[in-house]
């Protein structure tokens, strides 16, 4: 299945649309949602979101200039119609919608916009997502304190913005439809005595409001009647906190919850219960798990070794066991369904006495000792201790060091040299640009994402000229061609792109899983008369 | 009496001050960086510098404490980390569910397993004496997050008699199923204690003379039998009710109930240094009380314990 990536995409595209059973006329107000969140939101407010969960909740309470649709698009969202872009592709001027309110009643005006853009930058603030803005013309000096204005902002009448830029970045309209890109009511964030209280009552525009929120129990989002884009289908949203993935299943199975992402354990049962049957839905999760060398560091700072560990390594075979029908086998970084995905790249294939032979040359020919470290996350050990075994095949003793999550950062991050590490990267916007500059630009190595410390002149060089490209076609070109270099030299050893899937109850109607998790905005889902009790 | 309080009372203070320095010191030698977990992928160094300076972290160690500790003694837990909630408000959401957990289990457990643990003492080495014990070993060598999940199914799933988990509204039905499991899970211990403090107790003279001198079997039992046994059986109790009110991480977890235990846990892995300080200051606060109220009751049951 996962051989042939681009059929088995389409297949799962089908499935998506594939819950509603009953197309009657939708009726306004047909019920509340009834979901749940593996943990407990950190916060809402824009600012400080970095976590998938903070912003797939955010994306239901606010809105951007932009915003990406179901299918990873970017589409116009509080801007009237897409931006006009100047020809040097430094300055966009964006049409605000006229008569949207704030969930307090409040008209959104083009000077929000440039509130909560500076607000981002503002050293002040302190948030943790400003190099969304920095190529922002003043943006940087701004946020390091260094002058006082920001002139890439501002507001040309109540209804209009003008972005500058100070370098052309092909990529700046998915940047700006992350959370933070949303609009914020500068009076409710100056409300407070601290303005980081505002985290625990935002107020947007989008269209759900923020009810009650018991941290690590629930919240309750409530349709806005006044939605620009008209009032969702749905009363409510009712989020439950279940961390425990068998409590989970345990209430959906009690009809408790009509959407319940599956482990592979859980998929397993659900696919062979007949009564499921076309109501799971699956999609691809804008995600890569890899397992990275530290080409800094001895003997991972030789290709040599790093392309034998890669050939060491039958991965078709460890994932074809541990995820059925969950994977589709990486050759590079970037997933299926981007632009700059390379489906003809080829990956290392399983050849161990190549692998030794490759050892030999490289001055290894009795092997080395590494180690490998993880999370202790369910289902890692499975991955690893395969790899353990296959390396240990070609010579090389490899220890499995398991670490609790906070720990595991630290180490691959800026406080430790691991020789290798098995993690994933999942993407901030649906772009090529997210799984290469982040990953194996020099300038980002460590915890600016580069955390196998690649560091490659010419690939910085394609980097470099992919983010000031504008031409589409051009681009993915860059990208493919930097993809293509990066892995000649082997400073991972790539695995797979996870399958995500979910069950959805019979009498969901609209809902469509989307890839990346603040494209969800939960608008058109609705809720058929449930079905007789079976 | 009243002096041995005071005493009591002040002697928490050192206490206290002691508990909070280990836990402060044992916080910043465990591995891993706090600011990590707050500023997810692609943080510059200038942002991660920027975070420690506002959480203090670029701070001595002694001086860190020390602002703490000004601050702790003005009742100002500081702000978590993390989602930035002042740490007494968590504490105070949060108790209230720890406590009402507890309470339940904490009569469930003492009822099922004082009555089992009397009556299997009484009816000693008969049939159901035996099949008791069995089952108690077997409850006891069941894990709790099991426990859970078979009462979660049985009652909330299929009977359909209870919520399968989670808050609700608060009201007392959705506290039935973690107390049960969890009241279940710690009666054994209690059952087995209460067993063995019983067989002693029987065997004594007194007890030999009540019933020479005609006293029922219930008088015997419940009034001089058992009374005496409940010195034992008062510390398992005291143990037992302190492990509940601080928190029992996994039934909260798996019942999704956001108790102290679930606040500290999820401290503890996000490196929340004031959220965890907080839980620990907290905790050894319930535990002083508790103890100190085990005490008195030992006094109750025991008129030969004097505190003076």
């Amino acid at each position: 299945m996962a051989r042939h990536p681009a059929a088995f995409l389409a297949l799962l595209v089908l499935l998506a649309a594939g819950c509603a059973r009953l197309p009657a006329a939708i009726p306004e107000g047909s019920g509340v949602w009834r979901g749940c969140l593996n943990r407990n939101p950190v916060t809402l407010d824009p600012a400080y979101v970095v976590t998938l969960l903070d912003s797939s909740i955010c994306a239901l309470l606010y809105n951007g200039l932009v915003r990406f649709d179901e299918s990873g698009r970017v589409v116009p969202d509080l801007a009237r119609t897409m931006p006009d872009v100047s020809a040097d592709g430094l300055t966009y001027t964006f049409e605000l919608r006229r008569g949207v309110r704030f969930h307090n009643g409040r008209e959104l005006t083009a000077e929000d916009v440039v509130y909560s853009f500076r607000r981002i930058l503002d050293p002040a603030t302190i948030s943790r997502r400003s190099w969304v803005f920095e190529a922002v013309e003043g943006a940087v000096a701004f946020n390091r304190d260094e002058r006082t204005d920001l002139p890439g902002v501002r507001a040309e009448g109540s209804h209009r913005v003008v972005i500058t830029l100070a370098w052309p970045l092909a990529h700046f309209l998915s940047l700006l439809a992350m959370p933070a890109g949303y609009v914020v009511d500068r009076n409710e964030v100056e409300r407070h005595t601290d303005p980081r209280d505002y985290g625990f009552h935002p107020v947007g525009t989008g269209p759900w409001v923020l009810e009650s929120w018991v941290p690590g129990a629930y919240l309750r989002l409530r349709a806005n009647p006044d939605y620009f884009e008209g009032r969702p289908h749905l009363d409510a949203l009712d989020y439950r906190i279940i961390e425990d993935g068998a409590t989970a299943v345990a209430e959906f199975r009690a009809g408790n919850l009509h959407l319940l992402r599956l482990g592979p354990v859980e998929h397993a049962v659900f696919q062979r219960d007949p009564r499921w049957e076309g109501f799971l839905v699956g999609a691809p999760d804008l995600a890569v798990y890899y397992l990275a060398l530290n080409c800094e560091k001895e003997p991972f700072d030789n290709v040599l070794v790093r392309q034998a560990v890669n050939h060491a390594i039958d991965r078709q075979a460890i994932l074809e066991a541990v995820l059925p029908g969950r994977y589709v086998l990486a050759n590079g970084s970037i997933p299926p369904g981007l632009d700059g995905h390379d489906p003809h790249l080829e990956g290392y294939r399983y050849d161990p006495a190549l692998a030794r032979r490759l050892l030999a040359a490289a001055g290894y020919p009795r092997g080395f000792r590494m180690e490998i470290v993880q999370t202790s996350s369910p289902g890692v050990l499975q991955i690893t201790e395969p790899i353990q075994r296959m390396l240990a095949e070609v010579g090389v003793e490899a220890r499995l060091v398991q670490l609790e999550s906070g720990a595991f950062f630290a180490t691959i991050g800026d406080q430790g040299n691991p020789d290798c590490f098995f993690v994933s990267w999942w993407a901030d916007i649906p772009d090529a640009e997210n799984f290469l500059y982040p990953l194996f630009h020099s300038r980002n190595r460590g915890g600016g994402g580069n955390r196998a410390r690649f560091s490659d002149p010419a690939v910085d060089a394609i980097l470099d000229r992919a983010r000031l490209t504008l031409g589409a076609a051009e681009r993915s070109e860059l990208y493919r061609d930097a993809q293509r270099l990066v892995f000649s030299q082997a400073p991972w050893v790539p695995l797979y792109f996870p399958i995500n899937y979910l069950a959805c109850r019979p009498e969901v109607g609209g809902f469509v899983a989307c890839s990346i998790a603040n494209a969800q905005k939960m608008t058109g889902v609705w809720l058929a008369p449930p079905p007789a009790a079976d | 009496m009243t002096a041995y309080i005071v005493r009591r009372l002040a002697l928490m203070v050192p206490l206290l001050v002691g508990v909070s320095l280990v836990t402060f010191t044992l916080l910043y030698l465990v591995p891993g960086d706090p600011v990590q977990s707050l500023v997810g992928e692609r943080a510059t160094p200038q942002m991660v510098e920027s975070i420690r300076r506002e959480l203090g972290l670029d701070l001595p160690l002694h001086l860190r404490y020390g602002r703490w500790l000004a601050r702790t003694v003005r009742g100002d837990l500081g702000r978590s980390w993390a989602t930035h909630r002042p740490v007494m408000v968590s504490l105070i959401d949060r108790f209230p569910i720890t406590l009402k957990l507890s309470v339940l289990a904490f009569a469930l457990s003492t009822l099922l397993g004082v009555t089992v643990g009397v009556a299997t003492a009484v009816r000693e080495e008969a049939g159901g004496d035996h099949l008791a014990r069995w089952a108690l070993l077997g409850g006891q060598s069941v894990p709790i997050i099991y426990l859970c999940l078979v009462f979660m199914y049985v009652f909330g799933v299929w009977l359909r008699l209870t919520p399968v988990s989670g808050l609700g509204d608060g009201s007392i039905r959705y506290f039935l199923l973690p107390a049960g499991a969890l009241g279940l899970y710690t009666s054994v211990y209690k059952a087995r204690m209460t067993r063995s403090a019983m067989l002693e107790v029987l065997r004594q003279d007194y007890i030999r003379t009540a019933r020479a001198k005609g006293l029922s079997e219930r008088v015997v039992i419940y009034r001089h039998a058992l009374k005496n046994a409940m010195v034992t059986v008062v510390t398992v109790l005291g143990a037992g009710l302190s492990a509940l009110l601080v928190g029992s991480v996994l039934t909260e977890t798996v019942f999704g109930l956001p108790g102290i235990g679930k606040l500290q846990i999820d401290g503890v892995y996000a490196r929340d240094f004031p959220v965890v300080m907080g839980c620990f200051l907290f905790q050894a606060v319930v535990l002083s009380f508790t103890n100190l109220a085990m005490d008195m009751a030992y006094a109750w049951a025991n008129p030969r314990i004097r505190f003076d």
